[in-house]
């Protein structure tokens, strides 16, 4: 290689020339001056970016808490569950006994506005469905993504209660989301499950409260009924 | 390969093909690449991948409606029906017909959709298991290929016609042929046993009296059912029962297969093959190439097809002269007429080890004939069989139909021009006649053809009239079973194509177009039941008979009572042995597309056959010694030439097929059929005649030049590629096999026959899993390699299929591989089965390596995958000692119609692009029976779990369970002396383990080249340097 050059320049080039040549080549062109100041205002301009995606991207507006579209028909929670005093499962039949709490077929609805509100024109679309007409599409709120895979049954069973996910559903005109439902939201729960055990029996009571000291109820019951949740990636993912 | 080559590696312990046995360039250059296929796609290798994509077009322009993901409905039912919850799946009774006899079903539905098809587990004759065939018939119900309109043929085109239009034309028409007498009218349809069928064929008799019924089988049980009806008088399918016998000669019918009765033949079969209780039953086999029951025979025995009745005829000599066995008097057969065979097969130790096995255990011992076999070989095994006390005992008989006109006789009257309207129903003649019959021709000289199909295939563009056909899913029907009970098809959907059954067609010729396949069947049950006439609307006594029936899926039969011998002549067809220059072809049905009706199956073209192990293609196989002689080598396309009819199909050589003989299957090269299976193999119906539907002898086989591609797994997934030579003494410890003597002597001879090593001790704290601890265990004595395991797990988790160029590249997606290794000599080889899936190491090697957490164990120990979480470096595959992880180099699901959608499992995550994926222990079951049990509050119970594979698999060679509940029945498997683990020296815990084969061979037989079992294997290899003694001193193996 050392030969090759020595030949190489011998070849009627001037040592001075050369010398000067090797000298420049490891001299920083002078367009690299700017470098430094260009790298401080990407970085401070990187890090305000950064800021400004965090902060919004984690904004409780831009997750789904609040998310209430509109439904085919007005139904009212607050109107049924609270003033009425109906429960939950009157309508949610399957929640104790399957993966959905599934909602109810028009016939349901039906039970009562045969004989109530039967002219009502906001119920139009349930006498409709119900005669064997359009069917009802209703709006999914809480919709987790399809590779999550969660069981009503499994919760309700465990004692978790209703509003502990869903919300003061009692006082809602229209439904809307109120957790997070990440996956993280998840786990909080599944790795510390006291604070949302409650007795089975008040599991869709939007208005019980303990009537000891919450942590103690909560450790009580959960060593009662062995509820140990598991926090394994197949417990949800299949 | 040369005769040399064969003689040196003989015995040499375990091989998968023969490039591998004789360890060829190919094979060499494949072990030395990490991607055996490469891994740039090819532009071509889109084209088949391509076909579920191209439809999906529309379904792509979904969604993007918003930052949120797309906005989802729920749509409740207005009435929900009675007991149906949603998301929650319901079970159906029902049936699927295969060659005239019904197999008992249970079909999954989930919201309405059928997803799925398992055996019906309350049937005897099912218990539980279904063949691979079975499962996937499910696919064909959502093919989007199917026939969707009525087609009428007008002058010079055809033209799209609703049903009214052609219940108007039938009506007048049939009309008309009644005033006729029904003179000129003909049927065509499939072999049977439908009750209401036959009913309404009766009233079709009664309307018509001039009516011809004809029946197509291309695969037919025709000379069982005339060999039956020589021996007894009468036509009547032989159920065996296999629990009964010590001794079962199986004389090429497959009885753990092919036979009509198999599942229940290979459940009964592995009640006879625990060693445990040091009983075991003794299979031998005589068979032309490769099946099942050869997989597990204790003796194989490769018989060219027509010789089969000559060893028949020498056991029975044998018998005779030798054991003194006295034929039943009247029988028509002399001891004279068979001294004729004594001594004339040639290979004549296996058979004079059975007849002294059979005259030894009389009334515990079964002869079986395959329904390729001639009439006269049925004929003499019932002789025999009642000769040694076995009818009554291991066989019975069940009432069957003779068999009456079949194509041929149709095509002569459509030639004479007796048929003037022609009905077919849902059989394609056009596809499946033997070359002989010149279908097309005499189809055109009716006037009137009526084809109903589930395609609109060859027949169905010939005909003036297309109608679409409800699959079995979709429609109301009523079969019999093998055991003659009457079995239930019932609906789990309405007709996604608007199709009517073969029921309501025929009540259409009858006059009553409005008359439902629902009625129909209600009615023939009243009848059955002892009433007359129509089927109460509202006799609740009726109902609950009614309701059980189609809860239950079947009616129990009435024992048939013995029938008695009657006298007839021996009639054994002796055919020259095949030789070098006069080759004996073999035209037989194929294990996946079985006559050419699921050759638009996806999964069961992509499923391998369990010999070949090649997908994708029919093959001409050949016996090793057979292929060297005529100069052919695996994969040269061959001219397979028989009575002047010629295909050209690639070649095979397969070990273990019987010399001289060349095997074509049927099924393939279909050129009427969707998407899938056009074009793929080769179409051999060319080559068969009516007169002989399996071929003979006088073939010819020559090399046509150029190579052929075979998409064949059977190399795939070659454990440890960088030492081979390693794994060559390895593979005995892989598949640990032994005599029932050896092992009943020294019980432990399992543990020699791995590699021997030191104590095996971990660097880090291993971890206890004090909750539940699933495991599996693998009985490899009861695994006959018929891949039914395979596509219940595609079927329950959604697998796609990636079609045959990615096959070809070893990116095959199925969870579950079937290995089957060869042993000893390449032509008359020990075959064995290993099913192999992940097995949730507890040291998974996988884990270590994955640099983003993406395959992690959880609490129970398994082994789980977070596709979330995969970015794709397939580090975990590479890993992986099994070679059992999959990786999705395509969007192999995404694009899917809406349609093709319906079918997949809500259960399960469909995995899209760049992620890897493997077996799950069905980790769905898993968790939803652990919900189950909790909201009871309960323990789960043994056996609460069943993977989708173990649930499936007719011989339960498949166990799953709690390994931490010492009353399992997996712990109890594992606690077996014969339980061993795979590659167990890595220290990677797998929670798979296998059991070890035990052979039952006869004591006379028993020197096979592998006297200790397969103990050779690792204790004779040359460089045997391994700490072998070392290891003995320390006891730590």
């Amino acid at each position: 290689m050392a030969d090759d050059h020595v030949k190489g320049s011998g070849r009627g080039t001037p040592p001075q020339e050369q010398q000067d040549r090797h000298a420049r080549r490891f001299l920083f062109p002078r367009w690299t001056n700017l470098l430094g100041p260009i790298s401080a205002v990407l970085a401070i301009g990187g890090l305000a970016y950064l800021t400004v995606l965090i902060t919004l991207g984690f904004h409780p507006r831009n997750s789904a808490i609040g998310y209430a579209p509109e439904q085919p028909v007005p139904y009212s929670h607050a109107l049924h569950v609270g003033e009425l005093g109906m429960d939950c499962r009157y309508c949610h039949t399957t929640v104790e006994t399957a993966a959905h709490a599934a909602i109810p077929p028009a016939e349901v609805c039906m039970n009562c506005h045969k004989t109530i509100h039967t002219e009502s024109p906001k119920l139009l679309p349930v006498r409709e469905a119900y005669a064997g007409g359009a069917r009802l599409e209703w709006v999914k709120i809480h919709d987790r993504a399809d590779y999550a895979y969660f069981d009503h049954s499994a919760h309700v069973n465990a004692g978790v209660g209703c509003v502990s996910c869903h919300g003061r559903v009692d006082r809602m005109e229209v439904v809307s989301q109120q957790e997070k439902l990440t996956m993280s939201w998840c786990l909080d729960c599944h790795r510390n499950p006291e604070p949302n055990l409650r007795p089975v029996d008040q599991v869709t009571n939007m208005e019980w409260v303990p009537d000891e000291d919450p942590a103690v109820l909560g450790a009580r019951l959960r060593k009662e009924r062995n509820i140990n949740p598991s926090t394994d990636c197949t417990t949800c993912h299949r | 390969m040369t005769t040399a080559n064969h003689a040196k590696l003989t015995g040499r312990g375990y091989w998968r093909s023969l490039e591998e046995l004789a360890q060829s360039d190919e094979f060499q250059a494949q072990l030395a690449r990490e991607f055996p296929g490469g891994i740039e796609p090819p532009a071509s290798s889109v084209t088949r991948r391509r076909f579920l994509q191209i439809m999906a077009a529309s379904a792509a322009m979904a969604g993007l409606t918003g930052c949120r993901w797309p906005e989802e409905k729920i749509v409740p039912f207005a009435r929900r029906p009675e007991g149906f919850t949603p998301g929650v799946a319901q079970h159906f009774a029902t049936a699927l017909e295969q060659g005239g006899v019904g197999q008992a079903l249970l079909a999954t539905s989930y919201d309405g959709r059928p997803i799925k098809v398992d055996g019906n587990p309350d049937h005897p004759w099912s218990l539980g298991a279904a063949s691979a065939q079975m499962q996937a018939s499910v696919l064909d119900l959502w093919n989007v290929d199917r026939s969707r309109t009525v087609v009428r043929q007008g002058q010079n085109q055809s033209v799209t016609a609703t049903w009214n239009d052609f219940a108007e034309f039938a009506g007048k028409q049939f009309e008309g042929l009644a005033g006729r007498r029904g003179r000129g009218l003909a049927v065509l349809a499939g072999a049977s046993g439908s009750p209401s069928r036959a009913r309404l064929r009766a009233d079709l008799q009664r309307r018509f009296p001039e009516l011809s019924w004809y029946e197509h089988e291309a695969v037919s049980d025709h000379e069982r059912l005339r060999g039956a009806e020589r021996a007894f008088g009468r036509p009547l399918r032989d159920v065996p029962h296999l629990e009964q016998a010590r001794i079962i000669a199986d004389f090429d019918c497959d009885l753990l297969h092919r036979h009509p009765a198999a599942m229940r033949n290979a459940r009964m079969f592995a009640r006879g093959r625990r060693p445990v209780r040091g009983e075991m039953s003794r299979i031998y086999a005589f068979e032309p190439t490769l099946s099942h029951t050869g997989v597990v025979a204790d003796h194989r025995v490769p018989v060219a097809r027509t010789q089969v009745p000559v060893h028949l005829g020498a056991l029975a000599a044998e018998l005779v002269a030798a054991h003194g066995v006295s034929l039943p008097a009247g029988c028509g057969i002399t001891a004279g007429d068979l001294a004729a065979y004594r001594g004339q097969a040639p290979r004549m130790a296996e058979l004079e080890a059975l007849a002294a096995d059979l005259a030894a255990n009389r009334g515990r011992g079964l002869i079986a004939v395959g329904d390729r076999q001639p009439a006269g070989a049925h004929h003499l095994a019932h002789v025999l069989n009642t000769a040694l006390g076995n009818v009554g005992q291991t066989v019975s008989f069940e009432p069957a139909t003779a068999p009456g006109n079949g194509l041929a006789e149709l095509v002569d009257a459509l030639g004479r021009d007796r048929v003037d309207t022609l009905v077919i129903l849902g059989v394609n003649p056009v596809a499946t006649a033997p070359a002989d019959l010149d279908v097309t021709a005499a189809l055109g000289r009716a006037r009137t053809t009526i084809h109903l199909g589930e395609h609109r295939d060859g027949t169905g563009k010939l005909c003036t009239w297309h109608l679409p056909r409800t699959h079995y899913l979709e429609a109301w029907g009523d079969t019999t079973a093998a055991d003659g009970s009457v079995l239930a098809i019932q609906p789990l959907i309405e007709p996604l194509y608007d199709g009517r059954s073969d029921l309501e067609l025929m009540a259409m010729m009858l006059g009553a177009a409005a008359l439902r396949g629902h009625d129909i069947v209600r009615t023939t049950f009243h009848q059955r039941g002892g009433g007359a006439g129509e089927a109460p609307a509202n006799d609740l006594r009726f109902e609950e008979r009614w309701r059980k029936f189609l809860h239950d899926g079947f009616l129990p039969g009435t024992p048939a009572a013995a029938p008695v011998l009657q006298a007839a002549r021996l009639d054994l067809p002796r055919v020259a042995a095949p030789t070098a220059g006069n080759l004996e072809l073999l035209i037989a049905a194929d294990s996946r597309l079985h006559d050419g009706r699921y050759a638009d199956n996806a999964w069961l073209q992509e499923m391998t056959d369990f010999a070949t192990k090649v997908a994708w293609d029919n093959v001409a196989s050949l016996s090793p010694g057979t292929a060297e002689a005529l100069g052919v080598k695996h994969g040269d396309l061959v001219d397979v030439q028989w009575q002047g009819r010629t295909r050209r199909l690639p070649a095979y050589v397969l070990p273990g097929q019987a010399s001289h003989t060349v095997v074509v299957t049927l099924g393939y090269g279909r050129q009427d059929c969707g998407r899938v299976g056009q074009g793929v193999g080769v179409d051999v119906y060319g080559l068969r005649t009516t007169a002989a539907p399996h071929g003979g002898p006088g073939a010819t086989v020559a090399r046509s030049g150029g190579t052929y591609k075979l998409a064949c797994s059977q190399d795939h997934h070659a454990i440890d590629p960088t030492g081979y030579q390693e794994r060559e003494r390895r593979v005995g410890s892989l598949v640990r096999e032994g005599d029932l003597e050896h092992y009943l002597a020294n019980p432990e001879f399992v543990d020699h026959l791995g590699i021997h090593h030191p104590p095996l001790l971990s660097l880090w704290t291993e971890k206890e899993y004090t909750g539940h601890k699933w495991g599996m265990s693998i009985d490899l004595s009861l695994c006959t390699g018929c891949n039914a395991c395979q596509i219940a797990c595609q079927s329950e988790n959604n697998i796609p299929v990636v079609g045959k160029d990615e096959v070809g590249r070893s990116r095959e997606m199925h969870w579950l591989r079937v290995d089957r290794y060869f042993q000893g000599d390449p032509e008359d080889p020990q075959v064995a089965a290993q099913p192999v899936a992940c097995a949730h190491c507890e040291m998974a090697p996988c884990e270590g390596v994955c640099p983003v957490a993406a395959t992690v164990h959880t609490e129970e120990g398994l082994n789980a995958m977070v596709y979330n979480r995969c970015v794709g470096t397939r580090y975990c595959a590479n890993n992986c000692p099994y070679k059992v992880r999959r990786f999705n180099f395509f969007n192999n699901l995404d694009d899917l119609t809406e349609t093709d959608k319906m079918r997949l499992n809500p259960e399960v995550t469909v995995r899209s692009r760049g992620v890897m994926e493997k077996c799950t222990y069905c980790v769905q079951r898993i968790q939803n029976a652990k919900i189950g049990a909790k909201n009871e509050r309960r323990p789960l119970r043994d056996g609460e779990i069943t993977p989708a594979c173990a649930q499936t698999c007719p011989t339960e060679a498949i166990i799953f369970g709690d390994l931490n509940d010492p009353e399992s029945r997996v712990s109890r498997a594992r606690a077996d002396k014969r339980s061993y683990d795979l590659l167990a020296y890595l220290n990677i815990k797998p929670r798979t383990s296998y059991q070890a084969r035990i052979r039952n061979p006869h004591p006379s037989l028993a020197t096979h080249d592998h006297e200790h079992g397969a103990h050779a294997a690792p204790t004779d290899h040359p460089t045997g340097d391994h700490g072998h003694d070392d290891a003995h001193g320390h006891g730590g193996h």
